[in-house]
Parts: C-alpha cells; sequence; structure tokens
C-alpha cells in the first residue's frame, strides 16, 4: 500500500518499437463516465454553472469538509495505529484474535453504523430512553442535544468504520519492516515512548498516508453517512442540487468541481507525502527471521492495551452489531426468521453483482498495477482513482444516459450494475493490486523470463502465484465496497433487482427504524464478515521466512 | 562452440529516460569458456551491461550476438526467453512457491513429459552445487550460501550459452564470500561455462576473472587479465580504483621520473610533468631521523601491515610493508625515510583534481 | 511440477463457482409477485407486465400492487426510490423509458416533469371528480390520496369548545408551554411552513414561528414523539399530519383532531396529494392506464390507506382505513389552492429560513 500513492506520472519509460501501453489504453473507457460529466456539465448555462457554484457557500463548505475528513482520519488513526501496533509488536493477550478483527469493521457500511449509532444516541434513542428511564421522566424529553447529528457525529462515524483501512496498511507495513530498527533505536537511548514517536511512525510515513488518504478521500466522498445525519457537505449539497433542480447538468458541473479538488488532494499529498525518501528496506527477505520472539513485552500495560483493544473492539463492531440485532430483536423469532428467508433472492443478487464487479476491477486493476510494476508508470491507476471520487448517485445517473447512447442493450440489465462497481471500485482494486504486486521483486519475473517463459508464462507461474494472497486481498476489498454499495446501486438495478443494501434502504425509507432494516443489515455484515474469513483462513499463518 | 566470442557487444548504446547515458559506445568481447568480470563503480553502467545481454533492456544503438545470433540491435530484438542466457540474480530471485528441485527445473521446461530426464539433470546440477538431498527443500529452509549455489544450478540447468551474475556475493557475510566466490568459480569451471560477473568489488574482480573489464560512466576503459590490470591500469581511475595506488607529481626524463622521493624507474614515461603511480608494496618505510616523512598511522594485519606515511611536503602514502621485513620497529610519529622498488606507472599530469575515490556503492 | 492444489487455487475457484452460479440464476421478480402467480387467471384479465417507478414507502404500495395483480393478471415490478432520484432517472431514461408508471410523494416532481414532456396525457374517467388542484389540467398526473396538516389535541386537557380553530392562534398565551411539533426535519413540517410563505409571506411567517418559539413550543424529534406527547398529556396540542393521529384514536386514547383555518377568511388546511402519471413511450400503456384507473378506483383506494391513512382523494369514496373520529373526506376540507412547483421552491426557502429554529 505504501507504495500505491507513488503515482510516477512523469517518469514514464516508452520503450522503442513496444505497443502502447495497455494499461493506459484499458483505463482509458474508465474515463467514458467523466467524460460525459464533463459533456453534461457544459449543457448547463455558464451563468447557471457559477452561480450553483457560488450558491454553495465554498469556503464554508470546504472548511466544514475539511474538518469532518480530518476528524475522521484522526480519529481511524487514534483507533487503529495502536491496535495494529499492539498486534504485530507486543505480547498483548489475545493478539490473533485482534489481529483477525482488525479489518472487519469495513463489513459494516458506514451508513449502516450511522444508523446503529443513531438509534444509540439520537434524541430518541436506547441511551436516551435508558437515561430518561433512570431519572423517571418522559422519553420525550430531550434530555441532551443532538450530538450525533453534527459534523462531528458524522466525523465520529466515518472514522470509526473506515479506521480498517489505516489498520489494514499500517498493519502490513509494521510486518514488513523490521524491529531491528526500533531494537537499535532503543540500543542508541531512545525510550519506547520515543522508539515509538521517532523511528516507528516516521517508518510508517507511507502506510500513514495511503490509509490516511483513504479515509480522507471517503469521509470527503461520504453520501450515505452525512445524509443520514444530517450535514451539509458538498455531496448532500450536489444531491440537493440534483433534486431541487432535478438538474442532472448542474450537478454534473459540481461533482466535476468536487473531482478536481480531490485530486489536487491527491497531488498534495504524493508531494508532500513521499518527498524523496525511501522507506522500502533492503533485504527485507532475512529481516523478519525470527519476528515472532521479538515481540516487545507489554509488562504491567498488558492490560491498558487490553483494554485499549476491547474498547475500538467495542466501539467498531460490537457496539453497532449489539444495537442492530437489539433493533432486529423486535422482531420477534418466528417472523424474523420467515422475513429472512424472503432475503435470499437479494442475497444472490448482491453476491452475483458485487462478485462480478469485483473480478471486473481485479481484471482492470491488474493490468494497471502491472504496468506500474514494470515502471511504466501510475497514470492508468491515478485515472482509475477518479471513479471513487464520483458521488455514486451522480455516476449512477450518467452512467444510464451512458449506457442508453452507446450500448442500450447493457441499460436496465444487472451487468451495468456490474459495470458501476468497476468505475467505482477499480481504483481502490488497483491500490490493493499494487500493494501486493509491489512485495514481489522484479528480479522474479526476470528469473522466469531467462529461464525460458513468456512475459505471460512468468506471470502465470511466478507473479500471480506469489501475488495471489494480496490480489485476493483485491478482489475481496473490491468485492466488500460493491456489495455494500448504494447510491449507484439504486439508479441503476433493474426493476425487480433489489441488493441488500437496497432493502435496507427501502426499510428505513422515511422516518423511523424499521428492526427489518437491521435484520438485512446483519445478514450484509455476516455475508462480508464470511468473505473476510475466507481470506483469513487461506492466508498464510506468518511470512514463509519466520518458518525456517 | 562456435569459433569467434560467444558475447559481442559492437558500439551498444544505453539512454535512460532521465536522460542519463548508462552505457556509451560499450564494446566487449567474450570468450567461450571464459570468466569475465565487469568492474566498476556504482553508476558506471555494468548492470545494465548484464540486463542489455539478457534482453531486459534493449539499446538505442548497436549490435548485442549471442553464440553469433544477433540478439539485439537495428529491427532484431529477441526476448529474453528465447536468448539462451542464464542469470543468477544479486538476492538470487529464487521462487519462494516452488521447492529447490522445482526452482532448478524451472528452465527445463524443453523436457516438460519427459520426467526422468528432468529429473536426472536437477540431480546432475545439485549434485555440480553440493546440494544433493535439499531437493524437497523451500528456499527460505536454506542459508544464504546454499540458496547462491542453488541459483547457479537453476541458471545453469538450462545449458545457457553465457551465465550472467549480477553482484552474487552481495548478499554473503563476509567470511562466507571469500569461500563460496571459489566454489562458484569451480562449478562454472566444471560446467565449463562461459560467466560474465557484475561487481563493484576489485577485490572479488581480481580474484574471479579471467578478464576483468573495467567500466567507467558506460565505456569499457581497460579489458585485460586481473594481473595486468594490476600492474598496467590504463588510466589514473582505473589504478585508483583497482587496488590501493599512491600518486606523486614528477618530472619525466628518458626512463626515469624525478619526484619527492628521488628518481624511480618509469619505463614508458612521456617527457615532462607526470603523475607517479606507486601500489603501497613498492614503497618501503625506512626508520631515518633524517628522512623526509613520518609515520602517521599503523595498521596491523598479522602477516602484513599497512603505514600511513606523511612527506614534508604534506603529500600521504599507504605502504604496505611484510612482517619478514622487521618493519615492526616503525613507531607512530618515527621520521622514516622512503626507498620506491621497481617501476612505477606513469599518467599524464592531473590538472588540479584529485583521483576519484569513490569505489562502494 | 506446480502444485496444483494450493488453498489459493481452491479459494480462487470458490470465488469463480460463486460469481457463476449467481449470475447464471435469472433476476427474480420482486416478492410482491408472488400473489399474482397463486392466482387462477380468468379469460377477461387483461396479464401482461407492468413496471411502476414508486417514491412510496415499498410496505405502503403492496397491497395496491397485490390488488391490482389480482384484478387485473398483470404482473407488476416495483422499482422503489427516492422522489426526486426517480424524476431523475426518468428524465435520463427519457426515449426509452423502463417504467410504465410514476408513482410518487412529490407532486412537484411530478409537475416538472411533465413541462419536460416526458408524462404521458391520460384522463382516466376515475379522475374526473377528484378536484383540479390535485390533477394535471392535461391529465398528466393525477393525486390518488392526500395528507391532510392538521391539529392534534388531549381531549382531557382541552375542552371541546376550546380548542385553536386557528394555527396561529398558538401563539396565544393560553397555549403558552402546551404545544408541541417537529422538527424540521421532518417533510410534512417544511412543506406545512412553505405554505404559510406562499399564502402569508416571509415577514409573517418568521414572526409567526418566533412567536411560536417565544410562546415554548416543544421542539420533538419527529412526528411520532408529537402524537405521543399529545396521547399522554405531555403536551395539550401538537401539529402533525392527519395519519398521526388516527393511530392515537383508534387505541381509545384522549385525542381529537382540528382542521385548521376552515373560517371563510382563512386560508385554509393544508392537503398535499400523492400522485400517479404513466410516462411517455411507456411500453405497457394499457397496463399502466388500468393501473392509473384501479388505483382511483374503490377497489384500488382501499388498499392504498391500509397502513398510513391516508384519505382518498377521489370525492365519495369511503374513507377505510383513516376513518377515525373527526376524519374528514376531502369535499368536506378548505384548502389553500396550491401550485405545487412553487411550494416545493417554497420548501428550500422554509429550510434555509427555519433550521436554526426548528433544527431540533
Amino acid at each position: 500500500m505504501a507504495l500505491a500513492l507513488h503515482y510516477r506520472l512523469l517518469t514514464r519509460s516508452v520503450h522503442r518499437g513496444r505497443l502502447p501501453d495497455p494499461a493506459a489504453v484499458l483505463a482509458l473507457p474508465m474515463l467514458l463516465p467523466l467524460g460525459y460529466l464533463v459533456w453534461l456539465a457544459l449543457q448547463a448555462r455558464l451563468p447557471d454553472l457559477a452561480l450553483t457554484l457560488a450558491r454553495m457557500e465554498l469556503p464554508t463548505l470546504v472548511l466544514r469538509m475539511a474538518l469532518l475528513a480530518g476528524g475522521a482520519t484522526l480519529l481511524a488513526f487514534a483507533l487503529a495505529v495502536p491496535w495494529a501496533w499492539l498486534v504485530t509488536r507486543t505480547d498483548v493477550p489475545g493478539r490473533r484474535l485482534f489481529q483477525a478483527l482488525g479489518p472487519l469493521p469495513l463489513a459494516v457500511p458506514p451508513y449502516v453504523g450511522a444508523i446503529a449509532y443513531a438509534a444509540l444516541l439520537a434524541p430518541t434513542g436506547l441511551v436516551h430512553e435508558g437515561l430518561a428511564r433512570l431519572v423517571g421522566l418522559s422519553t420525550s424529553q430531550v434530555l441532551f442535544p443532538p450530538l450525533l447529528y453534527s459534523p462531528a457525529g458524522a466525523a465520529f462515524v466515518l472514522g470509526v468504520f473506515s479506521a480498517p483501512y489505516v489498520f489494514i496498511t499500517v498493519q502490513s507495513a509494521l510486518e514488513r519492516s523490521s524491529p531491528a530498527l526500533e531494537e537499535s533505536a532503543r540500543s542508541l537511548g531512545l525510550s519506547p515512548a520515543g522508539v515509538f514517536w521517532r523511528v516507528t511512525l516516521p517508518l510508517l510515513r507511507p502506510a500513514l498516508l495511503a490509509g490516511g488518504f483513504l479515509v480522507f478521500l471517503y469521509a470527503w466522498v461520504d453520501f450515505g453517512v452525512v445524509s443520514l445525519l444530517r450535514v451539509r457537505t458538498f455531496t448532500t449539497v450536489i444531491y440537493n442540487q440534483l433534486l431541487a433542480g432535478l438538474s442532472l447538468p448542474d450537478s454534473a458541473g459540481s461533482s466535476l468541481a468536487l473531482l478536481v479538488m480531490v485530486g489536487l488532494l491527491l497531488l498534495l499529498v504524493q508531494r508532500w507525502g513521499l518527498g524523496g525518501a525511501r522507506y522500502t528496506q533492503v533485504g527485507s527477505q532475512r529481516s523478519s527471521v525470527g519476528l515472532g520472539s521479538r515481540r516487545q513485552p507489554l509488562g504491567r500495560w498488558k492490560l491498558a492495551a487490553l483494554a485499549y483493544l476491547l474498547g475500538a473492539v467495542a466501539l467498531t463492531l460490537a457496539l453497532p452489531l449489539a444495537v442492530l440485532a437489539t433493533q432486529a430483536s423486535k422482531l420477534g423469532p418466528l417472523v424474523a426468521a420467515g422475513f429472512l428467508a424472503e432475503q435470499w433472492p437479494f442475497v444472490r443478487n448482491s453476491l452475483a453483482v458485487a462478485a462480478t464487479g469485483a473480478w471486473l476491477a481485479l481484471g482492470l486493476a491488474l493490468v494497471t498495477a502491472w504496468g506500474q510494476w514494470k515502471g511504466r508508470g501510475g497514470l492508468p491507476g491515478a485515472i482509475l482513482q477518479a471513479g471513487y471520487a464520483i458521488p455514486g448517485t451522480v455516476l449512477g445517473l450518467s452512467l444510464v444516459g451512458l449506457s442508453l447512447a452507446l450500448l442500450p442493450g447493457l441499460y436496465g440489465t444487472a451487468a451495468l450494475l456490474a459495470v458501476a462497481y468497476l468505475v467505482l471500485f477499480a481504483g481502490p482494486a488497483h491500490q490493493a493490486a499494487q500493494a501486493a504486486l509491489s512485495q514481489i521483486a522484479p528480479a522474479m519475473e526476470e528469473a522466469a523470463r531467462v529461464l525460458g517463459r513468456t512475459p505471460l508464462g512468468a506471470a502465470r507461474e511466478v507473479v500471480l502465484p506469489l501475488a495471489s494472497p494480496g490480489l485476493a486481498g483485491a478482489w475481496l476489498m473490491a468485492f466488500i465496497l460493491s456489495i455494500r454499495e448504494l447510491a449507484a446501486t439504486l439508479v441503476l438495478r433493474p426493476p425487480g433487482f433489489d441488493t441488500l443494501p437496497v432493502r435496507i434502504w427501502v426499510h428505513t425509507m422515511d422516518v423511523g427504524v424499521d428492526p427489518r432494516a437491521s435484520v438485512v443489515a446483519l445478514l450484509l455484515i455476516a455475508l462480508v464478515g464470511l468473505g473476510w474469513l475466507a481470506v483469513l483462513l487461506v492466508r498464510p499463518r506468518s511470512s514463509p521466512v519466520a518458518l525456517g | 562452440m562456435a569459433p569467434g566470442p560467444v558475447i559481442d557487444l559492437r558500439g551498444v548504446t544505453r539512454r535512460f529516460a532521465s536522460g542519463v547515458l548508462a552505457v556509451d559506445r560499450l564494446q566487449l568481447q567474450v570468450a567461450a569458456g571464459n570468466i569475465v568480470v565487469l568492474l566498476g563503480p556504482s553508476g558506471s553502467g555494468k548492470t545494465t551491461v548484464l540486463r542489455l545481454i539478457a534482453g531486459f533492456e534493449q539499446p538505442e544503438a548497436g549490435e548485442i550476438r549471442v553464440a553469433g545470433r544477433p540478439v539485439a540491435g537495428q529491427d532484431v530484438y529477441v526476448p529474453p526467453e528465447r536468448r539462451g542466457v542464464g542469470m543468477v540474480f544479486q538476492d538470487y530471485a529464487l521462487f519462494p512457491h516452488l521447492t529447490v528441485a522445482e526452482n532448478v527445473g524451472f528452465g527445463l521446461h524443453h523436457l516438460n513429459g519427459r520426467d526422468g530426464a528432468r529429473r536426472a539433470r536437477v540431480q546432475e546440477l545439485l549434485g555440480l552445487v553440493g546440494l544433493a538431498g535439499f531437493e524437497r527443500r523451500y528456499p527460505h529452509q536454506l542459508s544464504g550460501g546454499q540458496q547462491q549455489r542453488v541459483a547457479l544450478a537453476r541458471a545453469l540447468a538450462p545449458n545457457p550459452a553465457v551465465v550472467l551474475l549480477d553482484e552474487p556475493f552481495s548478499n554473503l557475510d563476509a567470511d562466507l564470500r571469500a569461500r563460496v566466490r571459489a566454489e562458484v568459480r569451480d562449478i562454472l569451471r566444471a560446467a565449463g561455462a562461459t560467466a560474465i560477473f557484475v561487481t563493484h568489488d576489485q577485490e572479488e574482480a581480481l580474484s574471479l576473472a579471467d578478464e576483468v573489464a573495467v567500466l567507467w560512466a558506460g565505456r569499457v576503459v581497460q579489458l585485460a587479465s586481473p594481473e595486468e590490470l594490476y600492474r598496467r591500469p590504463a588510466t589514473r581511475e582505473v589504478a585508483a580504483f583497482v587496488g590501493d595506488a599512491n600518486f606523486l607529481p614528477g618530472r619525466a626524463h628518458g626512463e626515469a621520473v624525478v619526484c619527492e622521493l628521488g628518481t624511480v624507474a618509469a619505463p614508458e614515461a612521456p617527457e615532462g610533468a607526470v603523475d607517479l603511480m606507486l601500489r603501497p608494496e613498492m614503497i618501503l618505510p625506512i626508520a631515518d631521523e633524517s628522512g623526509n616523512g613520518r609515520v602517521v598511522a599503523r595498521e596491523f594485519y598479522g602477516h602484513e601491515q599497512m603505514f600511513t606515511l606523511q612527506l614534508d611536503s604534506g603529500a600521504t602514502l599507504r605502504s604496505l610493508v611484510g612482517r619478514r621485513r622487521h618493519q615492526s620497529a616503525l613507531r607512530l610519529g618515527q621520521r622514516v625515510r622512503v626507498e620506491v622498488q621497481g617501476e612505477a606507472v606513469v599518467f599524464p599530469a592531473a590538472r588540479g583534481g584529485a583521483a576519484p575515490d569513490e569505489r562502494g556503492e | 511440477m506446480v502444485r496444483l492444489f494450493t488453498p489459493r487455487v481452491w479459494l480462487a475457484a470458490v470465488m469463480l463457482l460463486a460469481t457463476a452460479c449467481t449470475t447464471a440464476a435469472p433476476a427474480t421478480p420482486p416478492p410482491a409477485s408472488k400473489a399474482a402467480t397463486t392466482e387462477t387467471k380468468p379469460a377477461e384479465k387483461l396479464g401482461g407486465t407492468l413496471t411502476v417507478y414508486s417514491a412510496r414507502k415499498e410496505d405502503l404500495m403492496k397491497p395496491l400492487v397485490s390488488a391490482f395483480q389480482q384484478a387485473s393478471g398483470v404482473q407488476v415490478t416495483l422499482k422503489s426510490g427516492a422522489p426526486g432520484e426517480l424524476a431523475l432517472l426518468i428524465e435520463q431514461e427519457k426515449g426509452s423509458p423502463r417504467g410504465d408508471v410514476f408513482f410518487t410523494t412529490d407532486a412537484a416532481g411530478t409537475e416538472l416533469l411533465r413541462q419536460k414532456g416526458l408524462l404521458e396525457s391520460y384522463a382516466s374517467p376515475n379522475a374526473a371528480k377528484v378536484p383540479p388542484e390535485f390533477k394535471a389540467a392535461d391529465g398528466s398526473w393525477t393525486g390518488v390520496i392526500g395528507r391532510s396538516r392538521n391539529i392534534m389535541f388531549n381531549t382531557t386537557q382541552v375542552a371541546a369548545g376550546d380548542t385553536p380553530g386557528s394555527v396561529f392562534d398558538l401563539t396565544q398565551p393560553r397555549w403558552k408551554g402546551k404545544v408541541a411539533m417537529a422538527s424540521i426535519r421532518e417533510g410534512g413540517v417544511r412543506l406545512w411552513l412553505a405554505s404559510l410563505l406562499l399564502e402569508r409571506g416571509e415577514e409573517f411567517t418568521m414572526k409567526y414561528v418566533d412567536d411560536l418559539k417565544a410562546n415554548g413550543v416543544k421542539v420533538l424529534a419527529n412526528h411520532t414523539e408529537v402524537a405521543n406527547a399529545v396521547a399522554r398529556g405531555e403536551a395539550a396540542v401538537g401539529l402533525v399530519n392527519h395519519y398521526y393521529y388516527v393511530p392515537k384514536a383508534k387505541e381509545g386514547a384522549s385525542v381529537g383532531l382540528i382542521y385548521p383555518d376552515q373560517g371563510a377568511n382563512e386560508i385554509g388546511t393544508l392537503v398535499t396529494p400523492l400522485t400517479v402519471a404513466i410516462l411517455k413511450g411507456a411500453a405497457n400503456s394499457a397496463q399502466a392506464r388500468a393501473f392509473v384507473d384501479f388505483a382511483l378506483s374503490p377497489a384500488g383506494q382501499e388498499p392504498l390507506t391500509t397502513q398510513e391513512q391516508e384519505f382518498p382523494l377521489v370525492p365519495g369514496v369511503a374513507l377505510g382505513a383513516a376513518t377515525a373520529p373527526g376524519v374528514k373526506p376531502i369535499d368536506q376540507i378548505k384548502r389553500p389552492q396550491m401550485d405545487w412547483v412553487k411550494l416545493s421552491e417554497a420548501e428550500k426557502r422554509a429550510v434555509q429560513m427555519f433550521t436554526p429554529v426548528l433544527g431540533g
């Protein structure tokens, strides 16, 4: 992941007499939705567009969003960095369990998380009810202000549920970097805290940046959480514009403005973030020898560390799941069982489109990540990131127009949903695939080549088998993001083809939480959790080197 | 073997996208059965030469032939898998998901379907590198030296026209290095292989090579046997890079050069201002209170010792003295007279700039 | 020599297999269609298929859909969505619509679609009696059921003769601290404030809301809470839509319903319609017409009103499930005459103006 941000935009080496970079050719169609947005934006009369943008009170909006996304990122860091460090570098009890739990909150779609926390903390929520009962007041009395319904509340929910992005990148970076560096710092007289601040954190900078950037970006473009918690952000403004004027061109223009901001952000991050320093370690193959025996004993801090991890798990998993279960239990076991049985078609729909979308995304990501791995520049990969930054509703609507214009047969089929997931999530899939490939020394492929393998043969026999755990992770990432996607799915699904997130939405439409929404949400989380478990089971328990 | 060189590079030029000229009109011929070492400081283009031969880089100009067949040049590009070259990578690049036997047999795909022949060849190679019985191990279960030998066996298995070795010993511990070096050399000799090594370590180059090609800024500045290279370096840079060298200014006249140390024999010196190159073993300090220098440092190696001498002019000299010489009596700070033994190599006088002294990564 | 059956290979195989089986399965129609398949189909039934884009909560649509399927033999597929999204989707699908009928809670959105020429004009015989403000003059859309904006009161706290006759009475000192309303996050509150903006102007409405606040109005999280508070007597009166009153009345709570501002010079009680329309170029035009006819017929109005107790907009059709003491049929309510597009614009203005005061 660390290198995933390393877009070598300018250092593409064009080889004499070679065909154009296939990655660039493949990534090009991804520009179609973007191009369509530009075309749409041009349909809006320019003064209108200017007026629209002026009405958005950009400075306030950008400031609020920066605080929101920054807050979410900080919270994600606060939760995930110690979590990742404790499970990789210390002897905290239940290390393996907490390590396995780390990425799991990804299974909770943030909008479901928002529903759960709203049910808990809203003015009429569970905590409120409990408190009211305790002090003997009526439940309709407002006991505390609606804290969750604020930018801070949205930042809280987004930070909690996107913490896994940071956990995954930081944990894999910690696994790859040798404890020897930290030990040598200790020997140079630094305290454990000093080591953490002056050695571990700086070494983790690329991982922190990569993970933090994902959280920041996610919070920046999120729609579900902020609309549920009624926080005015760019995306909700776009959405309201969309509904107010019932005009796609205007919101296309605003979406592009949002996209440009994200693009600038991305450039800024890689400029600032990857400076000139090198972070990869030479000879890493041998540096992890005996890692297991070199965990830092926590001593009297053991209980505090355990409490911290339990707290983090409670915030990201236990609490929201308990709330959902409480809500779901209102249905009664019999009704719930019957209702669950009715969900089978939606489960199947979700699995089918998400799996297909994930395969498409992985396929494209493999091509672009391969090109980047071979040093052909990161431009195609960077293009893929654009999809992630387009609000789902706008993307969905523009895909309607686009497919009707280009491939009318595709519109109204579930296949278009898979295409939408490809456009939306090829970016994250590329990042994950690129991270997986960057672990493999280019010499591996070259060795296969001089031993008589064609490029394809070398890929099939050496590179792909070596990258397969990481690629499975990339697939899973695209799959998880796809199976929980709501905004574009709502627009694009063929009539009668609902997915689980659509069902959650159907049951939460209008006001009031329907226990059935909680049942469907739990079902969705269980599905994603099972997928994660599958990957966990096939992943080697430790690096092959440590076995020796 | 076909007559003529196995590897033939003519006027090969490779410029990177950044504009750096990595290889500049390079000429190199390697005869069958020879072990050639490409020696040069980092950035001299030696690894690029290897990658050009293997086919991982393409030259902008020039031609490359392997076993007489053009593999790169004007309108010719043979991909790596069809060049018939073997390669041992710096960190070995053993496939971690395959066993030792599968690694060694990886290049024997022409024997697919003939498992017996394939197994026999794998056994033969493992025997050659002394790893019989390690077939089922995985690379991570081997020591560094063993991994090195598996990599060599894997490269040799398909009987390549040439084996390319890219800094193959840099990942080994110093005490292991000399031993593995000798082993690898013996294995290559036993296999009758033609080999090109790349290294920045002059000691390694001198001990391994039949011929050493010294690379400087993308060109071969000298191709010679190790002895020749040491005794008669072609340039100041080569002299400084290969072995320790002392430089002193002087004036040549006839077959001799006059310098601070007196008159030194120098058979091929041009007339006029020159720089003398003296190897440390040519310089003999003798305790003498009226001498023109003094001892400023001493490194004791057991069988010999290295003195650093400072002349009154300010110049410093390194002097290597064998134990039998009884010079151990020389103390730090002691005044000495310096004698020169043997013939000096002479270069045109340097204009101001000191000789490059970079030799590490 | 390469080992074939590593766990990773198994995982890949399983992932592929999962994809293969699930994609091979055809898309199933939603459960809504189950009723129709069990019904034997008499010869005179219309048959065929129909796709309804519905912005109404799915649960509330299902009874109508099932009844229509049974009556007509038409296989109905529902695509539920938010009102605005569906309207935009219809616009994007211009020329090749995938839906036949648009059923929405937002009359303004429907009217905008009509102005863009995206609706098919169909004057259903059953729509003849629907009051003119609840349908398009050219027959492009028709209101089906309605919601009214009422005052609900606790009968033990407020005597029948003492009830407020107008929403503007609630700023009087005698109601100080006794009024409950919902936060502006509730659509009903927004539309009501918007109608005040249109009827009385910004200055008046702003002062009215300020006075309400000064009079100690309790702003609760949602209408359900308002209805609860009135039923429990925590508030003497509450501003709600009528269908929050109906279940409380049926439970036997001590509550009553007021249609405010019914006097000759008063603005009337706001009634908003849920509308149905046929999309231009609809593939199943006969089925779509049948659906509109059915939705406006007594047989169709009954299932539409069972769950949320909205009332029929066709005068003469029984109130059905909306029946409760005090609930009036449409022809007995004096209403402000609304331009739905203007009301929708005023709604946005209301959100801007009153979120700081009534955000709760």
